[in-house]
């Protein structure tokens, strides 16, 4: 208990299991398309660019990528840039990435879940960096 | 029977099928609990820095086990140990191992994002050491088995009040579940390039009251874990959380696979079954040997 107490809940193997605790709030998740092939004038919200590129190809878990997005905020820091260079270090020197910020809530009509894209970041054999910095 | 006694039972003589139930529970732990720590190990070295400091990562720079020759070494040793820890029944080995898996488990997850399938399996090697420096050694195993029931229905309620505290009696809103589906099939997406929903997910997606039933069963089956510190409702309740793993998993594609291996190890009747059968055969041979008897006096 006092393990707990002292670690936000969690010190492996206890935990307070917090997991799917908050419902009703909408989400935020990233998505990675491949635009290799893709003329890059266009990295608007709404379509998705390119291809899509599977996490499992780079050997990547979802989940830290998830995280990671959630710090993230609208310019990359130089230690966010390398941290994200090393997670795609296998597969940046062949592809040209863009990480799409993908939202979900509920319509107001509470009928059905909507669904949104903003493209964020772009990893290739240059770095990583935020699509802000790279339209300046 | 106090609650003491129902969940060490300290004092009853232990029998064969007890014996042979208690050393798979033993066995399958430390299987699970290696498997872990070698599936940590290729995540672990696309990491170069803890973004999120869990657990002992907090005080020690766990950096080194980005390593790939660290993660393995650390994986090989936790094995070691658990092997050596089984076969010679060294048990207090497992403490070692369950701290040499904390790091390789801070380590893994050090990007910020905890993932819970390894909790369960984790508390057992943990309760088996334990057991191991505080109990008598023929009692180990029970001592064992006792404590983590005790750390799952108290987890299992601890995640219900979690939800509760966090989002109030509204949590069973099957609206949530829609968002959750939704969620994992983008997840599912981004991992594998596509993703369908299944029957389930859609018959779920268009109708919101099967949706908060749903719910309703998962959070009323979590808040009543522990219940399964009695003996008596323990495999009932045992079973009844091994279904909403299976409930999860059909409905988010999330998998508990180490906890419903352990949950079924721990709820079915196992020792019971071996015991009856033990039971038959030696009334069958004690009749066979009287009949024998029988005819050698004749």
């Amino acid at each position: 208990m006092l393990l707990l107490a002292l670690h936000r809940g969690e010190f492996w193997p206890f935990s307070i299991y917090p997991m799917f605790s908050r419902g009703g709030r909408a989400w935020s998740r990233p998505l990675v398309r491949d635009v290799s092939e893709t003329v890059p004038t266009s990295w608007e919200a709404g379509a998705l660019a390119g291809r899509a590129f599977p996490l499992d190809r780079a050997g990547l878990d979802q989940n830290d990528l998830g995280k990671l997005l959630v710090l993230f905020q609208d310019r990359l820091e130089p230690d966010e840039a390398s941290l994200l260079e090393g997670l795609f270090a296998g597969v940046r020197m062949q592809h040209r990435l863009l990480i799409y910020r993908v939202s979900g809530r509920l319509a107001e009509s509470g009928a059905e879940v909507v669904l949104e894209q903003h493209p964020i970041l772009l990893i290739d054999r240059a770095g990583a960096r935020s699509l802000k910095d790279t339209l300046r | 029977m106090t609650l003491l006694e129902n969940l060490f039972d300290a004092d009853a003589p232990e029998t064969r099928g007890e014996r042979v139930q208690a050393m798979l529970f033993e066995l399958i732990s430390v299987l699970l609990c290696a498997g872990y720590a070698w599936s940590w190990v290729e995540p672990m070295t696309h990491q170069r820095r803890v973004v999120r400091a869990l657990g002992l990562a907090n005080y020690l720079d766990v950096s080194p086990l980005f390593d790939l020759r660290f993660a393995v070494g650390n994986a090989a040793l936790i094995s070691c140990l658990v092997a050596v820890g089984f076969v010679l029944r060294q048990r207090l080995l497992y403490l070692g191992a369950a701290l040499l898996l904390h790091l390789q488990f801070v380590a893994r997850h050090g990007m910020g994002k905890v993932s819970h399938g390894s909790h369960l399996v984790g508390t057992a090697l943990l309760a088996l050491g334990l057991a191991a420096l505080f109990v008598q050694p023929a009692r180990v195993r029970r001592a064992a088995l006792g404590l983590t029931v005790f750390l799952a229905g108290l987890g299992y309620t601890s995640a219900a009040a979690c939800k509760l505290i966090a989002t109030g009696p509204r949590w069973v809103d099957g609206h949530n579940l829609w968002l959750w589906i939704s969620e994992k099939q983008l997840d599912l997406t981004a991992q594998h390039g596509s993703a369908q929903l299944n029957l389930l997910q859609a018959w779920l997606m268009q109708n919101r009251t099967l949706a908060t039933a749903v719910l309703l069963i998962g959070l009323s089956t979590e808040l009543l874990a522990w219940l399964m510190w009695w003996k008596k409702l323990r495999p009932l309740v045992m079973l009844a959380v091994v279904g909403m793993h299976l409930g999860i998993q059909a409905t988010l594609d999330v998998a508990f696979t180490a906890n419903v291996v352990v949950l079924c190890t721990v709820a079915l009747p196992l020792a019971a079954w071996i015991d009856r059968y033990d039971l038959r055969t030696a009334k069958k041979t004690k009749r066979s040997s009287n009949a024998r008897d029988q005819v050698g006096a004749a």
